[in-house]
């Protein structure tokens, strides 16, 4: 190696490569963790950061002739970079490719390729084919199988209120046994509450099932390394593609016939079945295992200069074209459900995302407007919004209200489905309206003055007044109480009075879509 | 030690150790003496807020003779919205500024400045103002604290006729002093809140419910809560779409602070800046019932600051 001048050993590049992993992993977290309110109007990080940098949710959001988001086109550096490289982003970079190797290596045993991945290696490819391919039809489902999507969501979702709720739960157990417990557990607790804790406890629905799509993901490393990245990844494949023609090739650039290692070595399995096996750019993730365990020494370089031809993509005409075919089948069929039906009454989109059509075809489900969420009450759909809106968000105002002074959903959705109002217009945004439920009221039905609901009520004047009336209470006389009453026009349907509202159980005043989000 | 030992005898300790707790009386609990406050109340009157806070708790006799060298503070400001301190939904960052500096200037160990918020406590901290305010003192013995909802220990409340037993925040009950600083508002239900109903931020448990039959509670929640000083702000008042509020138009200025031992007193001359006399309000009837102070506008003596 008498031309390379910088004189890197092949163990310190294969070091060099797990640092950065665990760079973008830490950065990553560092991130989701500032994805919260701490006394600032305007989030300080640029929590987004890695979705920006994301070419198949740019991609999708192209396809379907979404607004312009400049933020997204950073993405186009990565594939400029991939261009050069190759598949640099999920060897060196992904924060999911991260948690697959390192679980890999605390849960599993190291074992042999079982072939099963290397099979289904074209998997991928015929997935992304099909999420682009539905995406001029306005149906965006990539976010469900984006892996950066995927792992904000689950951490969102289950692990991280999990492992928050296992804290709280421990600081509760210590503070009520006392001293000398708190002696030690307190410090513990405040420290944590200080850092890396959410400043309430965070409670979404469908953590069971969250868990189990990301448990299953982990799982599958123990079929195969890197089965994900593999056979689903649609983002990988998208990097596949373009990593095809990458300038930075391996040499040799197919399998040594003497040798044949590195078939063992490689997560990835990238060499093409058949002889001789090509070295496969597209499925390379630049691990530099190989480089490092070539046993033949310094036989494996990576370098700029090789003529060699590349591998075909060998995806197959019929299959590319089925996978078209389904993407766009895929468009009647998840939705014919739910146009034979009117829209849940109680679906309550964030601000700004009131039309329904043009925020399910930006969303990419990553979750960061529930994770950001100031009274927690953005949470995740399962079929409310039928198939299509699968882990859309939505407000449910028993959990949380949509806090008058409070844009955060706006500033951190990559996309722009939740748009990015300055606070005097999201406050006039109308995500639906208020009903009293005069069957459920207290003043209503008990005779009893209440008003909880009129006294939250953020607008002013307040959407929320009152009638004194007479009433029979409880006891069957006659009492003057104040009725409260909404009025409609003044109503941007916050859901602050539903959050409040003291009957148990379902509340008497609730905020519904129709009349005025529905026309 | 193998692990099997160390669980073991984790377990016996912790046994042991809980135990304890089970067996220990409780604690008394520190509030002012349970008899009938004095009914003074002492007025100011000015545009400079702090000045004028100052001026009040004077002409009671100075913060000297309300707190005690080397003693724990608890000031509970009404702080309770996410509302800038113009729109009169907050008290105003001045005057609780002054309540702490001066409680600082009187010796005390600790001023701990907190509300159970009804709005998120962290924007309400801080967009009342309240929060900056206190921290730009730069004194480390003043502390702004969010409520830590592990801190609400259930009691029972002697002479209550409707609230039995509630939520109530166990650093307020363990404090050496307790002052409570609200603003004067309109509030539909109850149609105005000032000293009394500010107790409502010092309680934990479902308080939409505490609604129902909300005059009571509020006379009841008051005989466990008893601030040993009370400094009701009236620099702004709200008159209407209280108590939240959100608009300048209901904000009406009076630049008046006034101050008192006695909570009863303080409402009831309360009631006179928004045209109502003491008895149009429930809750002030039932805590004079209760022998919580004077509702008597001819039997309160006023100090002029």
């Amino acid at each position: 190696m008498k031309t390379n001048k910088i004189v890197l050993t092949n163990q310190t590049w294969v070091r060099l490569r797990r640092a950065s992993q665990i760079v973008f992993f830490l950065l990553f977290i560092w991130l989701f963790l500032k994805a919260e309110y701490v006394g600032r109007e305007v989030l300080y990080w640029p929590v987004d950061l890695f979705f920006r940098f994301d070419p198949l949710i740019l991609a999708a959001h192209l396809l379907n002739f979404s607004p312009w988001v400049a933020g997204l086109m950073w993405s186009l550096v990565f594939v400029g970079l991939t261009l050069i490289l190759g598949r640099f982003f999920c060897g060196w970079v992904c924060p999911l490719g991260t948690t697959l190797d390192g679980c890999r290596r605390l849960l599993f045993k190291p074992r042999e390729d079982s072939g099963v991945a290397a099979r289904w290696r074209r998997g991928k490819y015929y997935l992304l084919i099909a999420l682009l391919a539905a995406a001029p039809f306005s149906l965006n489902l990539v976010g469900l199988f984006d892996p950066l999507s995927l792992l904000y969501r689950s951490l969102a979702i289950v692990l991280f209120p999990a492992f928050g709720y296992g804290v709280e739960k421990a600081g509760l157990t210590m503070y009520r046994l006392g001293a000398p417990f708190t002696y030690v557990s307190e410090p513990v607790y405040q420290a944590l509450k200080a850092t890396i804790l959410p400043f309430k406890p965070l409670v979404y629905l469908l953590p069971l099932l969250t868990l189990v799509i990301f448990a299953l993901v982990v799982a599958a490393e123990r079929v195969d390394r890197r089965f994900w990245c593999r056979a689903l990844c649609p983002l990988g494949a998208l990097y596949g593609l373009v990593a095809r023609f990458s300038l930075l090739r391996r040499r040799p650039t197919a399998l040594c016939p003497d040798c044949g290692d590195c078939t063992q070595i490689c997560k990835m399995a990238a060499f093409a079945p058949g002889k001789p096996a090509r070295h496969l750019n597209s499925e390379c993730q630049l691990c530099l295992n190989c480089l490092n365990q070539c046993q033949k020494e310094d036989r494996v370089v990576f370098t700029w200069r090789t003529k060699a031809p590349r591998a075909p993509l060998d995806l197959g005409r019929r299959q590319v074209i089925t996978s078209v075919a389904a993407g766009v089948v895929a468009v009647p069929l998840l939705r014919l459900g739910s146009l034979a039906r009117r829209p849940e009454e109680h679906l309550i989109r964030p601000p700004g995302a009131q039309d329904e059509a043009a925020f399910l075809s930006r969303c990419i489900r990553c979750g960061e407007c529930m994770k950001v969420c100031l009274t927690n009450g953005l949470q995740p759909v399962l079929w409310e919004a039928g198939l299509e809106g699968f882990y859309t968000s939505r407000l449910i105002p028993r959990l949380g209200y949509c806090a008058y002074s409070c844009n955060l959903c706006g500033q951190v959705c990559p996309t722009g489905a939740i748009p990015h109002l300055p606070l005097a217009e999201k406050q006039a945004q109308v995500l639906g309206t208020a009903f009293i439920n005069h069957s459920r009221c207290i003043p209503y039905t008990e005779g009893d003055d209440c008003l909880v609901c009129e006294e939250h009520c953020p607008v002013s004047p307040k959407a929320i007044t009152f009638s004194e009336q007479e009433v029979l209470n409880r006891r069957g006389e006659k009492v003057k109480v104040k009725l409260p009453l909404v009025l409609p026009d003044r109503c941007i349907g916050c859901g602050h009075c539903e959050h409040v509202c003291p009957v148990g159980g379902e509340a008497a005043i609730r905020v519904k879509r129709s009349l005025r989000v529905e026309m | 030690m193998d692990r099997r030992e160390f669980l073991k005898q984790l377990a016996a300790f912790s046994a042991v150790a809980g135990a304890g707790r089970m067996v220990m009386p409780q604690e008394l609990w520190a509030m002012s003496p349970q008899e009938k406050p004095q009914a003074v109340l002492a007025k100011a009157q000015g545009t400079n807020y702090a000045q004028i806070t100052g001026e009040a708790i004077q002409a009671l006799g100075g913060m000297k003779k309300f707190v005690n060298p080397g003693e724990v503070v608890v000031v509970k400001p009404n702080m309770a919205w996410d509302r800038a301190p113009e729109l009169a939904a907050n008290a105003h960052p001045d005057v609780v500024r002054q309540v702490v500096e001066l409680c600082l200037q009187a010796g005390a160990k600790k001023v701990k400045v907190l509300d159970h918020t009804c709005h998120d406590a962290r924007k309400a901290y801080k967009n009342s103002g309240i929060q900056d305010a206190v921290q730009g003192l730069k004194d480390p013995r003043a502390v702004v604290e969010f409520v830590d909802p592990r801190g609400f220990v259930e009691m029972k409340v002697a002479g209550a006729k409707a609230l039995r037993k509630w939520y109530f925040y166990k650093e307020i009950l363990e404090a050496d002093r307790f002052i409570n600083i609200p603003i004067a508002k309109q509030h539909a239900e109850s149609r105005l809140t000032m000293c009394l109903k500010n107790m409502m931020g010092a309680i934990g448990g479902w308080r939409g419910r505490i609604h129902v039959g909300l005059h009571q509670n509020i006379a009841d929640m008051n005989l466990i809560l008893r601030p040993d000083l009370h400094v009701l702000d009236a620099t702004r008042i709200l008159v209407a779409n209280g108590p939240s509020g959100g608009s300048m138009k209901d904000v009406r200025v009076k630049n008046l602070v006034f101050a008192g031992p006695d909570p009863v007193a303080l409402d009831a001359y309360g009631t006179t800046l928004f045209e109502l006399k003491p008895d149009d309000i429930g809750y002030i009837a039932k805590a004079f019932d209760a022998g919580r102070g004077e509702m008597d506008l001819q039997k309160i003596k006023v100090l002029s600051g």
